[in-house]
């Protein structure tokens, strides 16, 4: 190293002493590879040159020896660029040709598949790896597109064959389908879902042209059906205009379609007043509107007018159709409904025969009541409806059902039968009369039945008025001779009865005549309630009724004088009594029933010639059904006495006539007027009571009577009444009558009870006393002979005093005749003989009006 | 029996096939569809065509530059 070497690490005051330069004392630092100044420069030559070549080292060391060093360098340096530049050169013009050569290979496949052709390849090979990796790209882009075109011509395929087929299928070849298979999933499924479709068009058409073929085979069905049916038919589109019209509805209203283009050109002659028209109008259509297939409209029955004049009776029956047609029938019922309605009358008239006759109409099958008609319900008690269904048997009285059930199988059918009624208590008698007919195809009876129980009653009701005729004549004979002796008897009894009244009011109490006396005046009163019995037979009334009990007058009977003597006539005869402690009131005459049960009795001694026992029973009763003999029986409480004897009994033949006035088979002489047992009868018929016999002969015979019962008590006996209280207070009382000892009578009674008394001998005498006399009281007897009567006497008298009061006494006078006197002004009618008593209060009682 | 003419030259595949089943339908069985094309695979989609809807290729005929003249009966 020279001394003019100037050393790099000192003058740059490096410590990189890696560097080749720091460590080398002499070395040349700017030409040495590996130094490190710049370091982002080493290794480049040229970089490195222009460097050091500025450098102050390199310029401060530069000397000859190191510019030669440097310029060999530099030209080795440049030979090896040169050499490296050559064979670039060469290098680069090979790559050029081959570039040329590749890329115009490439321009060609490009430009084939630029025309569609996706089948060009080209080689591969090629010294260039642009050119290698570009023809690798053109032949994947080649191989690319040709998938494409494939895809795209498997498209279009698959979308021509799709459209072929269509276009079959279109044409009516519904056998055209999709074959051709592709491995492209979505032209496979397009061809299911086409093929399927065509399948399912296909079977719908196939459906569709059934149906259509059905339709046409409908239609003309239809059509032949319409045009030979045997009534009217028409199709009217909604809007009521005409569609078709058969034969029958033109042969029936007389109309073509032409006539009638629609349904009012059409009501407009089928209706010419216009009956319908408004109805049809608001109401029918108004329902044919609303109507639907599935609601079934009424049909409507109308007369119309048709084209020929004709009123005709039609049945419409409208349907309305799915498409909203009106498909209507029309019926000629007009001689239908003519003889329907000449049927409906004759029903009418018949059922209106049968409904309103008074026989009862009947049809009974297997003994099963079917119809009857009101009159035969009402017979029963029954409404119609009651009684059908119901078996006949029920219908029938039992006895008599099998003589009934018998007569069904005769020829005749003719019966008279006593049927049930809803009430029990009453009986129905019946004539029936049945036939045998055919009833619901089956054999039945129709037949009729008359009521003929009035009939029946009234024959018993005539029977009984001729026997009560026979009686009444027989009672008229009694009433003649009994009436005719009566008022001479009774004004003699008079005496009897009124004067021991008189003696025993001025005797003292403990005088020995006055048992004598009162038995003077019951034997009086007793014989004159003998006359007033046989009165009362032949008149047949109760004069004095009053609440008696049926045991006292027995046991009053029992103690009697008359039932002494009639037991000294019949010593082996025995009485016994079984009488009801608790035995009811009933309300009567205590004569008449003593002597009713005194006959009764009587008439049971008398049938026991060898003795034996009579018995008297009492009991009280409720009947509610009828009593043997009686059709009807007044329903209620009944006092029962029955009388039974065990004698010889009655004949069967005497039964009916044993309450015959004057019907005795008794010994004549002993007993027995032949009045005894209508005197029973006829007291029990006017208690409104019941008789009922029961006989055997040699056995005995029962008499059971039946007395309405009275709830009322049993009147005490009368005692004697103070008299004071109908003394007079001196008014004068005129006495008329004819018969002396009766003037005699009341005078002496008056006077005794204060009355200023004046008598009269006739009717005469007494007007002609009135004519100059005033009296306050007449006491007037009614028949008077000869002369005047009561009735006329009292008649002048009230002329010359009108306002006369007066009492009227009689011992035997016709009930009208008092009557009538009453009716004129008089006061009560008393009875003679009188008791002192009895005139006393009626009196003062006619005085004190 | 009628021919019609269908000018498909310059006309990509696979227009010319789609063009051809849009026209089958105007076409009466025994009409001929002639189709003249240029496309590198016309003659071979056609062919492909025909035989796929059962149609008849009567005849391929080459004219210049690479034009393909093709009968199809229907």
């Amino acid at each position: 190293m020279s001394k003019n070497t100037i050393l790099c690490w000192e003058v740059f005051k490096c410590r990189q002493m890696d560097c080749p330069a720091y460590k080398s004392k002499e070395l040349h630092c700017w030409l040495h590879s590996g130094t490190q100044c710049r370091g982002e420069i080493q290794g480049k030559f040229i970089e490195k040159l222009e460097m050091c070549l500025g450098c102050e080292v390199f310029k401060r060391n530069m000397g000859p020896t190191e510019m030669g060093a440097t310029c060999e360098l530099i030209i080795k340096q440049f030979n090896h660029y040169r050499s490296d530049i050559e064979r670039r050169d060469r290098e680069k013009a090979e790559a050029t040709r081959e570039m040329e050569a590749g890329l115009s290979e490439v321009f060609e496949a490009l430009k084939q598949i630029s025309k569609g052709d996706p089948t060009v390849r080209i080689e591969e090979d090629s010294g260039l790896d642009l050119i290698r990796r570009l023809k690798q790209f053109v032949n994947a882009t080649a191989e690319n597109l040709g998938e494409i075109v494939d895809l795209s011509h498997e498209f279009a395929m698959g979308l021509a064959e799709h459209f072929d087929v269509l276009h079959r299928v279109t044409s009516g070849d519904l056998s055209a389908r999709v074959q051709s298979t592709s491995e492209v999933e979505l032209l496979e499924s397009l061809k299911t879902v086409t093929n399927h479709m065509i399948g399912s068009v296909a079977l719908e058409i196939d459906e569709k042209r059934r149906t259509e073929k059905d339709l046409r085979e409908s239609e003309s069905r239809f059509r032949m059906f319409a045009e030979k049916a045997p009534m009217g038919i028409s199709i009217m589109q909604p809007d009521f205009t005409f569609e078709y019209v058969n034969p029958m509805f033109t042969e029936i209203f007389g109309y073509t379609l032409e006539d009638i283009p629609d349904r009012g050109s059409w009501w407009q002659k089928a209706d010419p007043g216009g009956k319908y028209r408004e109805y049809h109008e608001r109401c029918w259509e108004e329902e044919l509107m609303a109507a639907t297939p599935e609601k079934e409209i009424r049909p409507e029955k109308l007369a119309v007018t048709c084209g020929n004049g004709e009123e005709k009776i039609i049945n419409f029956r409208p349907v309305i159709l799915p498409d909203g047609k009106i498909f209507m029938t029309y019926a000629d019922v007009t001689e239908q409904t003519r003889s329907e309605e000449a049927i409906k009358e004759s029903e009418e008239k018949y059922r209106m025969l049968v409904e309103n006759i008074q026989d009862g109409v009947f049809i009974h099958q297997d003994g099963i009541i079917k119809y009857v008609n009101g009159a035969m319900a009402g017979m029963l008690g029954y409404s119609p409806e009651e009684v059908i269904d119901q078996p006949v048997e029920n219908f029938i009285a039992p006895e008599e059902w099998p003589f009934v059930e018998e007569q069904l199988h005769t020829e005749k059918r003719e019966y008279t039968v006593r049927m049930v009624h809803k009430d029990p208590k009453i009986s129905v008698f019946v004539r029936a009369n049945a036939s045998v007919f055919q009833y619901r195809n089956r054999m039945a009876y129709i037949g009729t039945m008359k009521d003929i129980t009035q009939r029946l009653r009234g024959e018993a009701e005539k029977k009984k008025l001729e026997a009560q005729l026979q009686r009444s004549r027989q009672m008229e004979a009694i009433g003649t001779l009994a009436g005719g002796v009566a008022h001479d008897l009774n004004n003699i009894l008079s005496g009897i009865v009124s004067y021991p009244e008189l003696l025993l009011m001025d005797l003292a109490r403990n005088s020995p005549l006055r048992k004598p006396l009162l038995t003077i005046q019951r034997s009086g009163e007793k014989a004159s309630a003998i006359v007033q019995d046989l009165l009362t037979l032949a008149r047949r009334a109760v004069s004095s009724v009053e609440v008696v009990n049926l045991n006292d007058i027995i046991m009053d009977l029992l103690g009697s004088p008359e039932l002494e003597r009639l037991q000294s006539f019949h010593p082996s005869v025995r009485i016994e009594t079984e009488l009801a402690r608790d035995l009811l009131n009933l309300s009567g005459s205590p004569v008449h029933l003593s002597k009713t049960v005194m006959n009764l009795i009587s008439n049971a001694a008398e049938a026991m010639p060898e003795g034996g026992t009579v018995k008297l029973h009492t009991a009280n009763r409720y009947i509610d059904q009828a009593i043997r003999g009686y059709d009807e029986v007044e329903e209620g409480d009944y006092v029962i006495l029955t009388v039974t004897d065990t004698g010889i009994g009655i004949p069967q033949e005497d039964l009916d006539r044993i309450f015959e006035p004057f019907f005795t088979k008794k010994v004549m002489g002993r007993s027995g007027t032949g009045l005894g047992m209508a005197v029973v009868w006829g007291t029990v018929k006017d208690h409104h009571g019941y008789i009922d016999v029961v006989s055997e002969e040699n056995l005995g015979t029962a008499f059971t009577l039946y007395f309405p019962a009275s709830r009322e008590d049993a009147g005490k006996k009368a005692l004697p009444v103070g008299l004071e209280r109908f003394h007079g207070r001196g008014e004068s009382v005129l006495v008329v009558d004819d018969v002396l000892e009766q003037r005699e009578i009341a005078a002496a009674i008056l006077t005794k009870l204060g009355y200023n008394v004046h008598t009269a001998a006739s009717g005469e005498d007494a007007v002609a006393y009135l004519q100059t006399n005033k009296v306050d009281l007449l006491l007037l007897d009614m028949i008077m002979a000869p002369g005047m009567d009561g009735l006329e006497a009292y008649q002048r008298m009230l002329e010359i005093r009108p306002g006369q009061k007066a009492i009227v006494a009689s011992g035997f006078s016709l009930s009208s005749r008092v009557e009538e006197i009453q009716r004129m002004g008089a006061g009560p009618y008393i009875k003679k003989p009188y008791s002192l008593e009895k005139i006393a209060m009626t009196v003062r009682s006619e005085l004190d009006k | 029996m009628a021919v019609v003419m269908l000018d498909m030259l310059g006309v990509r595949c696979p227009h010319p096939v789609l063009k051809i089943a849009v026209m089958a339908p105007e076409m009466t069985p025994g009409d001929i569809l002639e189709v003249l094309g240029d496309c590198p695979t016309f003659e071979k989609d056609v062919r492909v065509y025909c035989r796929r809807m059962g149609k008849l290729c009567l005849s391929v005929m080459d004219e210049s530059e690479n034009k393909k003249r093709i009968q199809i009966q229907f």
